[in-house]
Formats: structure tokens, sequence, C-alpha cells
């Protein structure tokens, strides 16, 4: 499938040109030799101009008076000294013009984007939104210098399963590097186990997760996440015709995805789990280009994922507050678009120190009235996760103790199952009356919860009806069996069609790809049975 | 021995009069009258698939629009990468694209998924296609060159809910008949078909957004436009847009089309809810964000301000209880929500619900977006979840209540008929096929590879289905 990065801002790119007259003449002045980095910060400065102004914007590395000036990468007199850090920018008004500049090309990108986020872009994983409401034009005001907290800003990137990053392809990494670097993430770890190709193993029972590729022709729920195609792949292996041919494209793959990311500038690590000395210097070998490979996390792994691979909508919040290096595994990146920017922006302190909170991520983006249904869709949804950690952590995670066992059991039902039930209930109502209010604003990213909850909320109903029909067949009443089990196949066909509508990233067609393995098939089966 | 002056006359009036469709047409949505049965009796294939049976296929782009099918002329519209909405002109027997045109959709409108921005089907009469587009209103084209003829610019269409636009325009006897059902200024406009210039315009005030077709009736030695609506059933004079009669036996919501047999008009819904569901749940249910009990003016699309303001009497900013009931629903039309099957008789005059209504069953069968085909003297329905069921047109006594036809998900696609067959499209992308029969059979299931939104047509024994990106043909004649 094709990621569908960026058609969020591009959509209200349109909106806010066409409410404006023609804006301010911008100039903005590099340094005399700006690096590459440089030169696209500079290009992005511009596009941001263009973007919430609609400002005719000129770029030279002269340095020219200007009604409007802007002066990119040039360090501020009084800063220089102070540089403690290459992670530090800053933004200053002053009467030569807005500086904004950074210790490193780098930082200078960072503090374009920080630039962009003052006036009201919101930059996550999965796109950018431009603000409701265009904002005014001023250079005026600025006096902000930012540091970080944390050091290493890392993001995880592959994984083991297909409904996760390990099946991105080369154009949804890129655009994913894109947006870290605007959210000042400054490293990216590649993560490898030993028995997959992308470690250059070429071997039996070597893949990428196990089955690769999945079977996802006929008669399946969410197809239309799958474009026509019949198997699911990972997409820079779809052409091979041999193992061997998987293994070659799998290591050139990720030269490629290391490429891509220090073009961006970040620094590109690569750990594969467990290995010794002598693996690591054969992977380094496979891999000049990274900076590193390790064999465990540097930094504290922040999941944003229910625990053991649940593909359930999920919300961890005591985990974005993080002030010490870290390193973010998020399989189903979407999901957590929200947690992740506001992880993002708290990694940095103003001289102020105030955090920011998600209320200053929905605000600009969806307009009033949005944040309360919202976080009150949040908390439904993190009640509910908490809920099944505790009582069947097994829920919604596919493979030998998934979906059927509630068929395959004559129990009642757990009581837990009702109470998910009306909170999924909860958080649909909640992001639907988000998602009418946004109205012009970012309903994409509302969109994405409220299906996701309906998703969930099917899902359950699934479950609900598969234990009846269970019921009925240890019971011998055939009929029962039979009406049961249609409604859960209808619910589970639901719950995934559903989904499929918000799908933004492979992961989440291989999440559809594996609940059709686990839950739809066998439940089709069953009721031909 | 030929008669040479009744000849020339005939010919003469071929030549002078405007190009009619055919009986092998599928010339709007449904076909002809929107009945979903083909007048033709070409053997139409059983079994196909997007691999198998397809005499050609096209990429059009986004869109759940229906083919219309004219004089071999196969048209189809498309919303083409964010920004134009696009009609296209093929040659039904080869694929071969004769013409498209592109027009720039300027600032669209709000709309909830699955819905297009190309949602609506054209109307052909074999001198011209007739389109609507939500920004454009009502265009039409030559068939031959796909040049612009003319354009009725149309007020937009505003939904409380934010559904977007779905209606559209059937052609008959040399004029264009438009439903604009929304929230805010509902109206069925007559327009000119070789000019375009308006006919007439009648206000449908008590009416709220609804997709329905308008049809065709005749009955009491008289031609109806017939449409439905919120709450009612509503005949008016196609030469002036005079209302003839109506028939409050209607629900709530009325997306479905209502088709006709003989002087029978048939209707098959779901209106979300019971008879107590009146619109003000939903408000209260999505617009009022803050879950108070009431709407306040904040809480409103911008485009219902006006009406917000005069709903609020008290002029406090908020539309309470005592207000919500007649705020966007009439007050002299507070339908609620439901199931029905019905047949009423055309030809009345004045309010005819006690009268002509032929039979009404309350039955959970119905689709709220899935119209009913009657086909030889059945009726059949196909709801969510592929749920089928079968009554007598006649009586509508049941034969077959909700039966399973084991391909699950969601219905957008109403059922059609040909060769003694009844086609089912599923939004999973599979194309059913039931023998005509009081039984259920299936005779096939067809995997189309793709989403359908869009009811198939069929002419001249090939089958078009319009998918979520393309379009096939499936005939016989393929290889």
């Amino acid at each position: 499938m094709t990621m569908r990065f960026l058609i969020p801002l591009l959509c209200l790119y349109g909106t806010i040109l066409t409410a404006r007259a023609a804006g301010p003449e911008v100039t903005i002045v590099t340094t005399a030799n700006p690096t590459e980095l440089e030169r696209f910060a500079a290009d992005e400065l511009k596009k941001i101009l263009e973007i919430l102004f609609e400002a005719q914007v000129s770029v030279t590395d002269v340095n020219v008076e200007a009604p409007h000036r802007i002066l990119l990468g040039h360090p501020s007199p009084d800063e220089t000294t102070g540089f403690q850090s290459r992670d530090l920018h800053y933004l200053k008004s002053t009467p030569q013009g807005l500086v904004i500049g950074g210790a490193s090309p780098l930082a200078t990108l960072w503090a374009v984007y920080e630039f962009g986020h003052r006036k009201g872009m919101r930059y996550l994983p999965t796109g950018d939104f431009a603000p409701l409401a265009p904002p005014d034009f001023s250079l005026d005001g600025f006096d902000i210098t930012l540091r970080p907290l944390a050091g290493h800003r890392s993001w995880r990137l592959l994984g083991t399963s297909p409904a996760s990053q390990a099946a991105w392809g080369l154009s949804e990494a890129e655009a994913l590097f894109t947006q870290l670097v605007k959210m000042k993430f400054n490293r990216v770890e590649l993560v490898m186990q030993p028995y997959q190709v992308f470690a250059g193993t070429v071997a039996p029972d070597s893949g990428i997760w196990r089955g690769d590729p999945l079977d996802v022709s006929g008669d399946i729920a969410g197809r239309s996440v799958f474009d026509g195609k019949k198997t699911f792949d990972h997409p820079a292996l779809v052409a091979a015709a041999t193992r061997e041919e998987r293994g070659e494209l799998a290591v050139a793959f990720i030269k490629d995805l290391i490429a891509a990311a220090k073009k961006r500038g970040l620094t590109v690590v690569i750990e594969l789990a467990e290995a010794d000395e002598k693996q690591l210097t054969a992977l380094g070998e496979l891999y000049p280009g990274a900076d590193g490979v390790i064999s465990k996390p540097k930094s504290p792994v922040l999941t944003f994922a229910p625990s053991g691979g649940s593909l359930m909508p999920h919300h961890a919040k005591s985990e974005v507050n993080a002030k010490e290096d870290y390193a973010v595994d998020t399989p189903l990146v979407a999901d957590h678009d929200h947690q992740l920017w506001l992880l993002a922006r708290n990694a940095f302190a103003d001289r102020d120190g105030t955090g920011e909170s998600l209320a200053d991520l929905i605000l600009p983006i969806c307009g009033d009235g949005v944040v309360e249904p919202f976080n009150n869709g949040i908390a439904a949804l993190t009640e509910a996760a908490a809920l099944i950690a505790k009582e069947d952590p097994a829920f919604g995670v596919p493979g030998e103790a998934g979906f059927m066992r509630f068929y395959e059991s004559a129990d009642p039902l757990p009581a837990w199952i009702a109470k998910a039930k009306e909170l999924y209930g909860k958080a649909v109502g909640e992001f639907y009356r988000a998602n009418t209010r946004a109205r012009d604003g970012a309903r994409p990213l509302l969109l994405r919860h409220a299906k996701r909850a309906t998703f969930a909320l099917n899902y359950v109903g699934a479950a609900e009806a598969a234990r009846h029909a269970g019921i009925a067949k240890a019971a011998g009443d055939h009929d029962t069996r039979i009406e049961q089990l249609e409604l859960a196949v209808e619910a589970m066909h639901n719950a995934l069609a559903i989904y499929a509508e918000v799908a933004t990233e492979p992961g989440d067609a291989g999440a559809i790809a594996l609940m059709n393995e686990d839950g739809y098939r066998p439940l089709l089966r069953a009721l031909e049975e | 021995m030929t008669n040479r002056p009744a000849f020339a006359l005939v010919l003469a009036a071929l030549i002078a009069s405007p190009a009619i469709s055919t009986g092998e047409d599928w010339p709007q949505f449904r076909g002809v009258n929107g009945s979903g049965v083909a007048t033709g009796t070409d053997p139409v294939p059983t079994e196909f698939s997007f691999e198998s049976g397809v005499l050609w296929k096209a990429a059009l782009g986004d869109g759940i629009g229906s083919p219309v099918i004219v004089d071999g002329k196969v048209f189809n519209t498309a919303f083409v990468g964010e920004k134009d909405f696009v009609i296209y002109c093929h040659d039904a027997a080869t694929g071969k694209e004769l013409w498209k045109r592109a027009l720039p959709a300027g600032e669209l409108p709000r709309i909830t998924p699955p819905n297009s921005h190309a949602s609506s089907t054209p109307a052909a009469d074999g001198e011209r296609i007739y389109a609507y587009f939500s920004t454009l209103g009502i265009l039409a084209f030559d068939a031959v060159t796909g040049d612009e003829v003319w354009r009725h610019v149309l007020p937009k269409a505003a939904y409380l809910m934010d559904w977007g636009s779905g209606a559209s325009p059937v052609v008959h006897d040399g004029r264009v008949f438009f439903v604009q059902d929304d929230d805010l200024n509902s109206f069925v406009i007559c327009l000119d078909a070789a000019s375009g210039e308006q006919v007439w315009k009648t206000p449908r005030t008590e009416m709220l957004a609804g997709y329905s077709l308008p049809v065709m009736c005749e009955a009491g030695g008289r031609k109806d436009l017939v449409v439905a609506g919120s709450g009612k059933l509503i005949g008016y004079d196609p030469a002036t847009g005079a209302e003839r009669w109506s028939c409050a036996s209607l629900l709530r919501t009325m997306m479905t089309s209502p088709v006709v047999h003989g002087d029978l008009i048939y209707l098959a819904v779901q209106s979300y809810g019971d008879s107590t569901r009146t619109l003000k749940f939903a408000l209260l249910e999505w617009l009022d964000t803050n879950q108070d009990g009431k709407l306040a003016r904040e809480e409103m699309p911008a485009e219902f301000l006006e009406r917000f303001d005069t709903s609020d009497k008290n002029s406090d900013g908020l539309i309470d209880e005592t207000e919500i009931d007649t705020a966007f629903q009439h007050e002299n039309n507070q339908a609620a929500g439901g199931n029905t099957i019905q047949a009423v008789r055309g030809g009345g005059t004045g309010d005819v619900t006690k009268t002509h209504v032929v039979w009404n069953i309350d039955n959970k069968s119905p689709s709220n977006l899935s119209s009913p085909l009657v086909y030889r003297d059945r009726l059949h329905v196909v709801k969510s979840g592929g749920v089928s069921s079968c009554f007598s047109a006649t009586d509508g006594a049941t034969i077959r209540d909700r039966t399973r036809l084991k391909n699950f998900g969601d219905y957008y696609a109403s059922p059609i008929a040909a060769d003694g067959k009844v086609y089912i499209a599923g939004r999973n992308g599979f194309v059913l096929v039931l023998d005509d029969s009081d039984e259920l059979t299936i005779l096939a299931k067809n995997d189309m590879g793709e989403e359908i939104l869009a009811t198939p047509a069929i002419a001249g024994g090939r089958l078009f289905i319009r998918t979520r990106e393309n379009v096939f043909c499936i005939s016989g004649e393929a290889r």
C-alpha cells in the first residue's frame, strides 16, 4: 500500500491560501557557504512562509537589506560562546532581522521547524497540519533558545511483525525521516534479529516475519488496503524470485535506508539483538554507512504499543514525559501520532521550562471544542487498554492463542468484555464528536482514532458472538451456533473494513492481513463446517 | 409495397427529433426509470472476475457513481488528483476512450468517507450527458464530442452530519430533473435539457438530507414525477412542478430510491432508530460536542447559523429542549426512524396516506442505502452483512426473510436484474449472482478485486462494474 503521508498538509494548504490576500515579501539570508542541510533548511523555511503567509520569499547568501529579513544559520553573537550542545537552537528577533539558527546545520533546520511550530504548524510522524486560522505575519517578539533534555532522541525502525515498521518500504521510511527531523529526533536505530534477511541472513527459515509473504487473496476483510494484490509482502522484496534474491534485495534496502536517514542529518545505528562481537563486526562490514553497530539498546526504549503484540488501539499516557535519552518503539505509528508529538515537544526546554500538552497540538489545527472530546476519547481508550492488559493481555494478539479461542470454549464470557465494549463505545462517540466539531480542521488525525475505536468495538463484538457460538456448539444447538457465527463473521468483517478506511501505513495493512488469518478466515471456515 | 408518404414522415420525424435512448440502454442511475432492470434480452454473464470474462477495463480514479450506457457509449465520473471532476466517455464494445473532460472542482465541501466527491451518477439521452458535481451544479456535455453545452449552477448542498452529496439527475422527454434534499434548502428542479434553463423549481421545505432518485409513474391517465423524502412520498406534475399528491408513510432519512412497477411505487428503507427517533437524537449525539443536552451556536456548522438563530427563539445562544424538535426538522413532518417496505399506488390527488398505500410492512430487512429491486413480481432487498430478503410485489408476503448471502460487509450498491438473474455487488468487491426464484440460489460469487459502492449497469448483455478506481466491462464476448 502507499503511505498517505502529508496529505493533511496539502489539504489545509489550499484552505489557507484561498483565505488570504497576497502576503509580505520576505528575504532569507543564509551563510555565505551553506551546507546541503542549510540549503534544505532555507527551502523548508521558504515553504513554511508561503504556506502560512502566502509570502513572496527570496533566498540569498548576500547580506542584503530588506524590510522582512530572516538570517538563517547565523549564530547570535551573544549565544556563540555559550554553545554547550550541538543541538541548541534559537529564534531571536533583532534589529537586523529574525535570526533562526542553531549550533549545527541540523540544529538550524530544527530552528526552522520551531518557527513553523510557533506559528501554528504541527509536525507529526505521519504528516503535517497547518493551523486552522492563518496566523498574523510578524517576525518580531522572538527570544527563544531551546536546549535538549535528552541527548539521544532515537527512533527504532524495522521490527519483526507485518503489523509494524518491518513492513515499510523506502518511500515510507524517507517520509518518516523527513518528519523525524521536523520533530527534532537525531538518531535512527535499525533493529534487526539474527534470522532476518535484513541482517544478511539467507537460510531456509530466514525472513522478515514468520510466514512471509501473507496470502491476502479472495474473500478477506478490509481488502481495500491491499490495492488488489494477492499477497502482502515487504515492498522491497516483492520482485525477488528466490530466497537468495530476497536476501540481496533486503540488504540493498537497508543500505538505501541508511543513506536516506543520513541525508536528513540523522545518525544511524544498527542493533542486532544478542549478537556477539564477530556478528557485529560482520554487520558493520555489510553496512559501512552505519554510524555504529550494537547488540542492545543504549537508551531506554519507550514502547508505544500494548505488550505482547495486541492490535487493539492503545494510549500509554505515562510514557510521554521522558526527560532522558530515549528510543521510541512504535509498531503502528499513526495510533500514537499525538503521543509522539508530545514526547518530541517536551524533549526540549525553553528558558521558562514550560512543557506542552495535547491541547497545544489539537487547538490550533482543530479549533475550539475539540480538545475535550478528544481527551475524553483518549481516556476511554487508555482505560480499555489497561483493562485488557490486566484481564487478558493476549486479547487482540494474532497467533496460536488468537481469536478462535473464543469459539473453542464454552465458558461464560468474562465480565471485562462488557466493560471493554462500553469503553470503546464511549471512545467512538467522543472521537466522532471531536471529528464532527473539527469541520475544516485536522479531521484525518481525529478520524483515525474514531475508526480505530470503532474497529475495537466491532472486534470485541466478534469475540462476544464467537463465544456465544462456542457455547451453542457445546450445547448442540446448531441454529444458534450458525446465527452467532454469522454475527461474529459480520462483526470481524466490519472491524477490519473500518480499520482499512483509516489505514495509513504498511503496518496497518499488515495488521489487517494478520487478523484475517487469525480471525476472519477461521470464522468463515467454522461457518462452513 | 412501401407506404412512401408515411415512411417519409417517420424518417423526417426521426431526423428532426433529438436522439432518444434505446431499449438496450442504461441511461441513468439503475437504468430506465431507475428500475434496476435491464430492458434487453441478451444473456448476461454469470461467472466472471477481475481476471476472467473482462472485455475491457479502464482506470477512472476515485468514484462511486454508476456507469450509464447510451448508444454504445459508456459514461462515468471520477474525482481525480484531489482537484478535478472528470467525466469519461468510452466505447462500450472496445473500451476505447472517446473523450474525457476534467473540470476544476474548486473548494470542496466536507464529506464523510466512504462517500466520494464523484458520487453522482450522470444521465444521458443520446444527445447529451448530464452530470451533477457538488461545487459546479448540473452540466451538460455533447455526447459525441464531450463539449460542454451548458451548466446550471445550484446552491451548494449543506449536510448537518457532513455526509456530502449523492443525488443524481434524470432526464425525461427533454427535461432534466434533479432533487437536492439537504438539511437547509431542499428542492426539486426541472431544467430544459437543450439549454439548461430552469423550467420550474419547487421547494421541499419539509425535507431533511436524502439521496432518493426521482422516478416517473404513469397512473390514472397521467404521468407524475415521484420523489421520496423525509416522511413523505410526493407526486409532482412534471410540467409545472406543482405538488399533486403526498403520502406520509415514509421515515426520517430516505437514502434509498423508489422503483415503479405498473402503477405501483415500491419503497424499502431503514432509517436508524425507532418510531421515536426524530432528528434531535442525531443532533444531540453528534453535534452536541460537550454533551450538555443543548446545541450551542459554536457547535453549529457555519452554513447553518442563520437557521440556528431563527430556531433560537429566546436568543440565548442555545437550542435547548424546548427548541430542538423543530430547529432543523419541519414542525409538520416529525418523521422518525424504523423500517418499512411498502407499495403505494400512483395517480392520486392530495393526501393519499390513507387511500393509496397498498401494503406496508414493518420488517427489518431493508437497507438504509441499497434500494429495492422489483423483478418479475418479486421485491428484493439486500442490507449490510449480506442479508437478502424477498417479498411478493403483489401483497408484500414474505418469500424469503433475511437470508445470509455468505458475503459479509456493507452493501451500498443496489441489486439489479437481467436474464433471469439478480446481481448484487458488495462493498468487499464480490458480485453475487442469484437465480430469480423463490429459493435462495447463489449461482456465482464473483471477485472483482476492489471495493464496489456503485450500482453496476447492464446494457446489451454486457455488465459494467464501477469499482472504486476502475470500470470493468464484463461480457460473453471476452475471451
